[in-house]
């Protein structure tokens, strides 16, 4: 049984998540701020747990957040927490900020710090 | 006829003018009134010369000011004590000396005062370095948490402020306080 795929629309304080189970490609970008962020997560917290059963060789994960307030932090923490459960593939994690936003570089360096996941930290054009 | 003078409102917009105020609320903070304080000051940052760094400061540290008062309330949903008139908070949002002030004050429950305080005085007695390991940490261990988030916003708040978080706690009556908050924005 394969995953569907997981997509998400983004709102004016919710980001867009695009996690393809089948290619292991999985993005989540824009603004995390909501008050209820948790309840936002946690369909996305099941799909990464169900995905983890049966992933792909290689996932790749890009995030790109504008902004992330503390509720979506502790959420994120608890994806990233199941993709570093998942045991004899391969997991990477592109993070990536605005060149000059050091807020969302820290949040990235915070996340590289306690998570078990290889985390590439990187800058993009500022526009 | 109510004993309130037309010229109160005078005096209330003189005193907002002096002190600078761009933005204030007070009232009850409801999630769709949060959102809306917060689309409204990123639209009047917009048309002020600031920084992007410092717009990005400013709203991150509005966005845990205005959660932690939401959640706070939500803590207390159905205690006798939380009338409808001790639910409402204020938020006054201003510039001093070219740097952002947000202030803020709700009630809370006299019980509930010793323990914010020792973490609010834990927070405050951290460098940045003291505050990222902090952070990181309480983060780890939210994530295995079913409660809120554990005090990160407090945290994140003395984070991205580059201050101290100047707080002062007020007694109303036997049973309820008045939490009063202070973050000067870098």
């Amino acid at each position: 049984m394969s995953l569907t795929a997981l997509h998400i629309q983004p709102t004016s304080v919710t980001p867009e998540v695009h996690f393809d189970a089948s290619t292991g490609i999985f993005a989540i970008k824009g603004r995390s701020i909501a008050e209820n962020a948790i309840e936002f997560f946690e369909p996305v917290i099941t799909w990464v747990k169900q995905y983890s059963l049966n992933p792909a060789e290689t996932t790749t994960v890009t995030i790109q957040f504008e902004y992330i307030n503390t509720s979506s932090s502790k959420s994120l923490m608890q994806v990233l927490n199941a993709l570093s459960a998942i045991s004899g593939k391969e997991v990477n994690i592109n993070w990536l900020h605005k060149a000059g936003d050091e807020a969302m570089k820290e949040a990235g360096e915070d996340f590289n710090t306690i998570v078990n996941l290889p985390f590439h930290i990187l800058s993009t054009e500022n526009t | 006829m109510l004993n309130v003078s037309l010229s109160n409102v005078y005096q209330l917009y003189r005193s907002m003018e002096e002190e600078n105020v761009i933005l204030s609320f007070k009232g009850i903070i409801t999630a769709d009134l949060l959102t809306s304080v917060l689309h409204l000051m990123e639209a009047k940052m917009e048309t002020m010369e600031e920084s992007p760094r410092t717009r990005k400061r400013v709203f991150s540290v509005l966005v845990e000011c205005l959660q932690n008062i939401y959640h706070h309330l939500d803590d207390n949903p159905t205690q006798a004590d939380f009338e409808a008139h001790n639910r409402s908070a204020v938020v006054l949002i201003s510039k001093v000396n070219n740097q952002f002030l947000i202030r803020t004050g709700n009630c809370i429950n006299i019980p509930k005062i010793m323990e914010l305080k020792e973490r609010l005085d834990t927070i405050n007695a951290m460098d940045q370095d003291g505050l990222r390991e902090m952070y990181q940490t309480s983060l780890s261990e939210a994530a295995m948490s079913p409660k809120a988030t554990a005090g990160l916003g407090m945290i994140d708040i003395a984070r991205k402020s580059g201050n101290k978080l100047d707080y002062e706690f007020l007694e109303i009556d036997s049973k309820m306080g008045f939490f009063c908050l202070n973050i000067l924005i870098d």
